[in-house]
């Protein structure tokens, strides 16, 4: 159809999608682009009059020998392991209970309400938390108290404070991250339970030799991606959970970047930094996209 | 017989075990944030009454929430929310639809390389500092266009939006183009109305977005005047700093103040920063949904 127009009217119509695509495109170059192209910084001695000198890898070298930067980057892999590979069978765990639900209305309910902590900023989750964990005055502690259990002052104690990212990460996405499972349950074959079931298989029988091994391609496929976002343990929570008495075991590379840059104003050091974990997030994220897409079909794109 | 009876008892046990673990889930979702509720909502002189899990107030006041509609700064951080939400919300909307339309053309000269730009950007993130530098070079510090742009276009809901386009059949597209419709009515009267939910959908998160930003708001304004809740809300909340909130007086100097616990003043102001994604949520879930069930979404 498109031949009816001739090549002349077809090409000044095609210019005007970049008119459609400008404000995106000068969007991308400013915010995206430039920053990246700004992050030759890293290997110069930002300045902001004058020009900067270049100074090489030094930034790196000072990163990689500093003792900071080893407990930053240890807390964020241990975080980022509790977070992708402990987390991991909650939301499926979770799916696989609410598709036992049988009234619609429960059903309803319950994903309604697991699905919300998802839509709160972490500066309200924080806030709940805080309040929730309150070794005076909080739930918890109240829950504690009803077992006989001296109070804990989770925030503040190295103990705890991982195991309360953990806790409140799970709190805002086990719902949100059960849905791809359920729509992958809503695709099984309902005939599959049928033929089970005039065969005489229980519930969990049908659970373990149905169910799981038609949800396995869902699990690879988001496991393999979230390993892709290994090196970022989540920001916005961390920074707004941590406090001075927790941050040896609490501080991650992002915290870290920006308490370096923006706080302290290394522009340089802390760019080093964030080149060091974008290029290992890179690798990351285009080494699970091809081997997700290999395995199960589907990647990030 | 017998075996299969003892399955079925079985299985309503297992039932039994689901439904109670569901129900105690919810519980620890809703528990915290109804205990919050109830604390701003009770009787000053009975806050410390309310337990950790009470979720019914003690006694009733509004005085919290009194409190903060005489605050000026809390008052004028709820405009520059929605501000920021509403004329955020336009620009995401738009620049992501003509984005996703264009894109999703064949006939785009150089949409091979253009696509390998926006998977660039999707895997590659060049950090705070280079991004604060830029917006600090180009004139964008201590306003609220820093706050609003830094997340134009999210590359993740361009590829969504641009998926819906792909499902478009193309004889409407040819249909259109045939009565001498160009490029930017086929846009508007055969692609949106076609992507409505995707569209509501994409709407909606960027609101959310919007709505929860706290932290470019807190490295790019310097006038607490600009400053959005959610900013407000981490001063008072997390850092326990009520010197955004209430200014360099303490919460005494306000008339029946005297009495108000910072606790219930600080889960009002949580409530307060809940309240619109609690109204929005209805329609999340609908559409949201209806994207999944599509097909199109979180995928």
């Amino acid at each position: 159809m498109t031949g009816t127009a001739s090549l002349g009217a077809r090409m000044k119509r095609d210019a005007f999608l970049y008119v459609l695509l400008a404000p995106a495109l000068v969007y991308f170059f400013i915010f995206h682009i430039l920053p990246i192209a700004g992050m030759s910084i890293a290997f110069q001695d930002f300045r902001l009059v004058g020009k900067s000198p270049f100074v090489g890898f030094k930034h790196f070298i000072i990163l990689f020998s500093s003792p900071a930067f080893t407990t930053v980057l240890t807390n964020t892999l241990i975080l980022s392991a509790m977070k992708i590979i402990l987390y991991f069978p909650f939301p499926i765990v979770f799916a696989l209970m609410v598709n036992e639900i049988r009234f619609t209305a429960a059903r309803k309910f319950v994903q309604g309400v697991a699905y919300l902590p998802h839509f709160l900023s972490w500066v309200v989750i924080a806030g709940v938390w805080i309040a929730f964990l309150s070794p005076s005055t909080g739930g918890a502690n109240e829950l504690r108290h009803l077992f006989g259990l001296a109070p804990i002052d989770f925030m503040t104690s190295k103990a705890h404070i991982r195991w309360v990212f953990f806790a409140s990460e799970t709190w805002r996405s086990l719902g949100w991250d059960s849905i791809i499972y359920l729509a992958a349950l809503l695709r099984i074959n309902p005939s599959l339970y049928e033929a089970a079931g005039i065969d005489g298989a229980s519930t969990t029988q049908k659970m373990r030799l149905i169910t799981i091994p038609e949800l396995f391609p869902t699990m690879v496929t988001v496991f393999i991606l979230n390993l892709g976002f290994f090196m970022s343990a989540g920001f916005d929570q961390v920074f707004n959970m941590t406090n001075d008495s927790v941050i040896s075991v609490a501080d991650i590379l992002d915290t870290f970047v920006y308490r370096i840059g923006l706080v302290n104003f290394q522009y340089s050091f802390a760019t080093a930094a964030s080149l060091f974990k974008g290029i290992i997030g890179l690798v990351l994220i285009l080494s699970t996209h091809f081997g997700a897409k290999r395995m199960t079909g589907k990647g990030l794109w | 017989m017998h075996a299969h009876i003892r399955s079925s008892a079985r299985d309503r046990g297992f039932r039994l075990l689901v439904g109670f673990l569901l129900l105690a889930l919810c519980a620890i979702v809703l528990v915290p944030l109804l205990n919050l509720l109830a604390l701003s909502f009770s009787d000053t002189r009975r806050v410390s009454e309310l337990s950790g899990l009470g979720i019914i107030p003690k006694g009733f006041s509004l005085i919290v929430y009194r409190v903060l509609a005489a605050n000026p700064f809390f008052m004028r951080s709820i405009l520059n929310s929605i501000y920021i939400t509403a004329v955020g919300t336009a620009i995401n909307l738009a620049m992501t639809a003509m984005a996703a339309y264009a894109l999703t053309r064949p006939t785009l000269p150089g949409r091979r390389l253009l696509m390998l730009v926006v998977i660039v950007i999707m895997v590659f993130e060049a950090g705070i500092v280079p991004e604060y530098l830029v917006v600090k070079r180009i004139g964008l510090m201590n306003t609220r266009w820093a706050v609003i742009l830094y997340n134009a276009v999210n590359v993740y809901y361009l590829i969504i939006l641009m998926r819906f386009f792909d499902e478009v059949p193309r004889d409407l597209i040819d249909a259109a183009r045939v009565d001498g419709a160009g490029h930017g009515r086929i846009l508007r009267h055969v692609m949106l109305p076609l992507s409505q939910s995707a569209i509501a959908t994409l709407g909606l998160f960027y609101g959310v977005m919007h709505w929860n930003e706290y932290f470019r708001a807190g490295i790019y304004l310097n006038d607490p005047l600009k400053y959005p809740l959610q900013l407000i809300l981490r001063q008072f909340v997390v850092l326990d700093d009520t010197s955004a909130l209430i200014g360099s007086g303490t919460l005494y100097s306000y008339d029946e103040a005297a009495r108000l616990s910072y606790a219930a003043l600080r889960a009002g102001t949580i409530i307060v920063a809940i309240i619109p994604v609690l109204m929005l949520y209805p329609l999340i879930l609908k559409y949201y949904t209806r994207g999944v069930m599509e097909g199109g979404l979180k995928e």
